[in-house]
């Protein structure tokens, strides 16, 4: 939520506070409509794959395909769904030290809740390893996933050494201001 | 029974009604702390600004636990330690006369000093803690809010001794240089 320019007097705080409530409203809208994505996609591809497996006989592989990718699809929604908390509700009424490492944990690539993505990952992996429409080889496959995800880690670490790392290196710093001689 | 939309409703209203309170009470408060860290009058507007921004964000996770002073404090001395961002190694801290008179934080004996003597140790003193650390400015900045050696500790989460040392130290530093540049300028 970015302020505007606009000068806060206490006369204006009821509309001042009708737009923070309104943001409220319209970031928790845009979040739920995010998860309505994730928690449609999962029933879906478990749905999908019992019909195929039952009606149209499809292979245990392909059903345990479509499981991996419903998986995946979990994670991907529980993991985000904890990162977007996480980012969005920053409590700035924490004690600054508390605060400030809470920051360097965020903004350290591959912490703890984001090692999820991996997990995530592997289920699509294993997904995809077992889809039959693929007539590639099983190390083609590998070749090009795992290209498309060592593209994409690159393109994130590039985008963290940019805009996050300052970020965290400048709360590191005031750490160790606050804690030096402690 | 209350169906979910009028709960939600009297939820709002009821953090509307808390968040214009404390603003309208704290309100000179939270500009002072604006002032510290901003000379400019529109980044101070800004600052203030943000830092509503992240009280109503925080309401919700107000207990009472520490005291809405406090509470308020933390606030402001984190969004002016991460509003400042990319510019905040060269952040400034502006303090009025009438704050150091206040609090004489260190001990200028105003009463037999010359008022030129007093602007002039004013002006090097404001010079001498813009050369602090971010950290050592917030510190003095809860100092001159009067703050007390235990709210500080809440305020940035170390302990009371840790604290004292530390204001103990940063004023000593402050003295030595003040003492240093009187000296050259004789």
């Amino acid at each position: 939520m970015k302020p505007n320019k606009e000068n806060i007097t206490l006369n204006d705080l009821g509309a001042f506070t009708s737009k923070l409530q309104e943001k409220d409203k319209k970031y928790a809208t845009q979040s739920k409509r995010l998860q309505y994505v994730y928690w449609f996609l999962i029933p879906f591809y478990l749905i999908l794959g019992t019909y195929d497996y039952i009606f149209d006989g499809t292979t245990v592989k392909e059903f345990l395909s479509q499981v991996s990718f419903a998986i995946a699809m979990l994670v991907f929604a529980l993991t985000f769904r904890k990162l977007a908390k996480e980012y969005n509700f920053v409590d700035y009424s924490e004690p600054t030290l508390t605060m400030l490492k809470k920051v360097v944990k965020r903004y350290t690539p591959f912490h703890g809740n984001s090692r999820w993505v991996f997990v995530a990952l592997i289920f699509l992996d294993a997904g995809l390893c077992l889809k039959r429409q693929f007539d590639k080889d099983l190390l083609h496959i590998q070749i090009v996933f795992l290209g498309a995800i060592a593209i994409s880690i690159c393109v994130g670490l590039i985008l963290w050494l940019n805009k996050y790392k300052p970020i965290r290196d400048a709360a590191k710093q005031l750490i160790n201001d606050i804690e030096m001689n402690n | 029974m209350l169906s979910n939309v009028q709960k939600q409703y009297r939820n709002s209203s009821m953090k509307e009604d808390k968040f214009n309170k404390i603003v309208q009470e704290n309100s000179e408060r939270i500009r002072r702390i604006c002032r510290y860290y901003n000379s400019n009058v529109q980044d101070q507007d800004d600052m203030f600004q943000e830092i509503l921004i992240n009280i109503w964000k925080s309401l919700d996770n107000f207990r009472g636990d520490a005291s809405i002073s406090t509470w308020i404090y933390r606030i402001a001395v984190n969004t002016a330690l991460t509003y400042t961002g990319k510019a905040y190694k060269n952040m400034k801290l502006t303090i009025n006369i009438n704050d150091v008179s206040q609090v004489n934080i260190l001990d200028f004996d105003h009463d037999t000093e010359s008022k030129e003597k007093v602007e002039s140790q004013f002006e090097a003193l404001q010079n001498e803690l813009n050369t602090l650390s971010v950290i050592d400015k917030s510190l003095i900045s809860l100092t001159l809010e009067g703050l007390s050696m235990k709210e500080i500790a809440q305020v940035i989460g170390i302990t009371e001794p840790n604290v004292k040392v530390k204001i103990h130290r940063i004023k000593q530093q402050l003295k030595e240089n003040l003492t240093a540049s009187n000296h050259e300028t004789k």
